[in-house]
């Protein structure tokens, strides 16, 4: 099914990574061979890592900051503020609610997070879309980001070498010139265990032994607070109902390979995504990548590479764009944007 | 395709693996060169050359590239 905003621009995008690299060449504690096969098979060269007391929420705001800058908007004039994040400050309260009041937001702003990961950014554009669209707001900002690292072990060869941490801001105005933004949305719940955390939560809180490192198998070591991943269980689900969902959506929209200039994938690794273009028969079709520096940087990987990769093109040109993010849930949406010019399309480090 | 080409295909695909050293009894958890990442590309190679998409446990349960061999010619990814 698709469901379509209209009336709303994407107007501005500005992505924050830490300075701090991690090399996949040097830091990890592996052999030669399967050092390097783990680069060419992820795509993963290095990654950036927040320093300690270097937030996902500190990215983000330093992003929307200067995103409102750029664009030349009053945060007097912001009237939603959605952060998407799995990595928030604190249990409570809502950290959206603290960057309302960081960012200079009025109180009259509407603010809260949303807890999601890979899927996070097309799932947080139709959400600040659709409020833009039904309430009729004029100016929103969507923040998404993670500092995904903080979840993961460093002798957890499945997940370490993959992830880094990142932060961004996407402004978005009413226009009644816009394209219509159209969005497929989809969960499975049935397959939450492929990527999660154990402990910390309800179900399974703090306590003496969830510190406890237990070694799954050779090279993945962990404890009930950090991230487990199963790479085949995430491959099989984005070869096969990513794809289905994509080639349904592009199907639905009247669209093909020809009317899209970018297919821009959340940054899992880079044998899925090049499985997934394979897949849809679109060879000819451009897939930038941002993996090789960056890693797979959650609910941020989406504008991360659309700035980093696109940004000229995204500044001076109309583009049709096909964005896909998938993973942890299971959730996955797509989003045909036909973009007009961009304000601001930037990427600052901290 | 038979076994033989298809077992041809794979060495092509693991980079490390020395053409001429994998045969059909080969048990992929025994090779030297064996690693989880192997299990992702053979994912690949299957879903996107032979149309056919293993899932994850059912990948664990298939040892050898014979096995493998019959798991893609019962789901129709080998002409008979």
């Amino acid at each position: 099914m698709i469901r379509t905003v209209s009336g709303v621009a994407i107007r501005g995008i500005t992505a924050c990574v830490p300075r701090n690299k991690i090399s996949n060449e040097t830091d990890l504690a592996i052999d030669d061979a399967e050092r390097s096969l783990l680069i060419k098979t992820t795509g993963v060269r290095e990654r950036r890592q927040a320093p300690p007391g270097l937030t996902a929420a500190d990215m983000c705001e330093n992003a929307a900051k200067l995103l409102m800058r750029d664009a030349g908007v009053s945060p007097d004039s912001i009237e939603l503020l959605v952060l998407v994040t799995q990595t928030a400050d604190y249990p409570l309260p809502a950290s959206a609610i603290i960057l309302q009041d960081r960012l200079g937001l009025p109180k009259t702003c509407i603010a809260f997070d949303v807890t999601l990961g890979c899927s996070g950014y097309i799932y947080g554009l139709s959400i600040v879309a659709g409020m833009i669209q039904g309430l009729g707001l004029k100016r929103a900002l969507l923040l998404a980001g993670d500092v995904s690292l903080t979840h993961c072990n460093p002798k957890d060869k499945s997940a370490w070498p993959i992830f880094g941490d990142a932060g961004s801001a996407t402004l978005l105005e009413a226009s009644s010139c816009a394209e219509p933004l159209k969005f497929s949305l989809f969960s499975d719940g049935s397959r939450w265990q492929a990527i999660h955390v154990p402990g910390g939560g309800g179900r399974e809180g703090v306590s003496s032994s969830s510190l406890e490192i237990e070694t799954v198998s050779p090279g993945i070591s962990r404890n009930r607070l950090q991230l487990s991943l199963d790479g085949a269980g995430v491959f099989s689900f984005a070869s096969t109902d990513v794809v289905e969902s994509l080639r349904t959506f592009l199907k639905m929209c009247e669209r093909d390979g020809r009317d899209i200039d970018h297919l821009v994938l959340h940054q899992a690794n880079l044998l899925i995504n090049r499985t997934i273009l394979r897949k849809l028969d679109l060879a000819d079709v451009s897939m930038p990548t941002t993996l090789d520096r960056f890693g797979n940087t959650s609910s941020a990987s989406i504008p991360l590479t659309l700035v980093s990769e696109l940004s000229e093109q995204l500044l001076t040109r109309r583009c049709a764009l096909l964005l896909c993010g998938y993973g942890v849930g299971l959730s996955w949406g797509n989003l045909l944007w036909v973009s007009e010019p961009l304000k601001v399309a930037s990427l600052v480090e901290v | 395709m038979d076994i033989t080409e298809f077992t041809r295909r794979i060495e092509q695909e693991l980079d490390d693996v020395k053409p001429g050293t994998m045969t059909p009894s080969t048990v992929f958890s025994e090779m030297k060169e064996w690693c989880s990442l192997y299990g992702l590309i053979l994912m690949a190679l299957m879903s996107t050359e032979f149309n056919t998409d293993i899932k994850g446990e059912e990948l664990s349960e298939i040892s050898t590239v014979e096995a493998l061999y019959e798991f893609v010619k019962r789901r129709g990814g080998i002409p008979t």
